[in-house]
């Protein structure tokens, strides 16, 4: 497991997994956006997703980058998703894939993508940690990564890492004072319901862990 | 409209340098928002991108790409661009659009943030009177100020116009000479004549260059306004502009 580096083939994995487990969740997603927001979380994600695969089965040529994935991915989310996720994830994929130019990405390459994701949607959304959107999903999840890759874990063990950390972040979203987006406008009401923009991160981050196990066991 | 015929000092019938993009969660909202300032501004170039598509049907949101290439249409026109947007993602999607353009056009474009349709009118109004693209994009940011509170006609005094303290700075008064008093579209042709000059013009107290500070003077039809100016045009920029006011600015 230590020595499996990520790959083309684990990107698209990803971007494969994650399409399963937002249409999954669909209805778990515009239900949270439905208290909170205007309810069309859980359509657009999987619509986006969904088109993302498509838009990597439609190519010719597997791509010759991680980052070339992350790249198709972002474009097509942006054309797809309407709402602020739009722009989000496709910031988030944008930063993630030029911040990915290479052909495979070992756990300090993990990490990096990480990091571009958030700082990605930090940028785009101009939010800070702890104001109910989805970078308390981000946040926790690329310093949880940085932590665990410095202690030499493999890539898989830094997404797993990073998903846990996704996952409790989206969690503590239920104890918070909505202050960006929408969600604004409802106040202290928001409290008590998790932000669905972070809980579709932690079900990205969430794949792209499925993703580097199952690599883990082809290349076993 | 007859702004366009009222226009002093701009160029009637040639397009501003600087153009707008509205952008809507709803393509009727966008367009609505064009209409409303297109009026005040006829001579912008202003592009309404207004909802997202799905299978060929609108449903509520933003669309990058149909923002992407409004804004494109506007940089390729010659035009820098001042980008509004309705809420939160509509900015969103704005912001995106900067970081997918190259370096040399996104520097040709701002994103000032403000309320949407008075942002959109204060900006054309700016843009219509040959503004460059920070002050329009600052006339945009600055329009959620009207909200602050209005201000009354007859509170700015000739003492305030601080007589003789700066070369040209002479007051005078004037009627307003149409009956339905200083609303939007006579605020606006105010403002576009005031930019054709090389001065600094109040009414009132009010920087007649920005039509929201002339609409907070709440002026009614007959009042009597103060008008002042500093700068190397002063004297006829006052003259132009009392003179409008006298006429009722396009309107009886």
């Amino acid at each position: 497991m230590e020595t499996v580096v990520l790959s083309v083939t684990w990107a698209i994995d990803w971007m494969r997994r994650t399409a399963v487990l937002v249409a999954a969740h669909r209805s778990e997603l515009s239900e949270l956006d439905r208290k909170i927001g205007d309810g069309d979380h859980g359509e657009n994600l999987a619509r986006g997703f969904a088109a993302v695969v498509a838009k990597l089965d439609a190519q010719p040529q597997p791509p010759a980058l991680v980052g070339d994935v992350l790249r198709t991915a972002a474009t097509t989310l942006m054309s797809t998703v309407g709402g602020a996720s739009g722009p989000l994830y496709g910031t988030a994929f944008l930063r993630a894939s030029r911040a990915s130019s290479r052909v495979e990405l070992d756990a300090q390459g993990v990490v990096v993508l990480l990091e571009a994701c958030l700082e990605g949607v930090r940028d785009r959304g101009g939010a800070q940690v702890g104001d109910k959107t989805m970078l308390d999903a981000w946040a926790p999840a690329a310093e949880a990564a940085a932590r665990v890759a410095a202690q030499g874990a493999s890539p898989a063990d830094v997404l797993r890492a990073a998903a846990l950390a996704a996952r409790e972040g989206t969690a503590q979203t239920a104890q918070l004072t909505a202050v960006r987006g929408r969600a604004s406008f409802l106040g202290e009401a928001s409290v008590g319901v998790a932000d669905p923009g972070a809980a579709s991160t932690a079900l990205v981050i969430e794949a792209a862990h499925d993703a580097a196990v199952a690599a883990g066991r082809w290349a076993a | 409209m007859t702004g366009g015929d009222v226009t002093v000092g701009g160029d009637v019938g040639r397009v501003a340098p600087v153009g707008l993009v509205l952008v809507a969660h709803a393509s009727e909202l966008a367009r609505g928002a064009a209409s409303v300032a297109r009026q005040m501004a006829p001579d912008v170039a202003i592009e309404a991108v207004g909802g997202f598509w799905v299978d060929g049907l609108e449903s509520l949101g933003t669309d990058v790409d149909s923002v992407l290439a409004a804004v494109s249409r506007q940089l390729d026109g010659g035009r820098d661009v001042v980008v509004l947007g309705d809420l939160g993602s509509a900015v969103l999607t704005a912001g995106l659009v900067l970081e997918l353009l190259e370096p040399s056009g996104a520097a040709r474009v701002r994103v000032p943030g403000g309320p949407f349709v008075e942002g959109a009118v204060a900006a054309a109004v700016r843009a219509a009177g040959g503004a460059g693209l920070d002050e329009v994009a600052a006339a945009a940011h600055d329009a959620a100020s009207q909200w602050n509170g209005a201000r009354t006609a007859g509170e700015g005094t000739g003492a305030e116009v601080s007589d003789g303290e700066i070369p040209g700075d002479e007051s005078v008064r004037v009627t307003l000479g149409n009956t339905t008093g200083l609303h939007a579209r006579p605020a606006a042709v105010l403002a576009r004549l005031v930019a054709g000059f090389d001065a600094k013009v109040t009414v009132n107290a009010a920087p007649a260059e920005s039509v929201f500070e002339l609409m907070k003077l709440a002026a009614d039809g007959g009042a009597e306004l103060e008008v002042a100016a500093v700068g190397p045009d002063a004297t006829q920029a006052r003259e132009a502009v009392v003179a409008a006011i006298a006429s009722g600015l396009g309107e009886r």
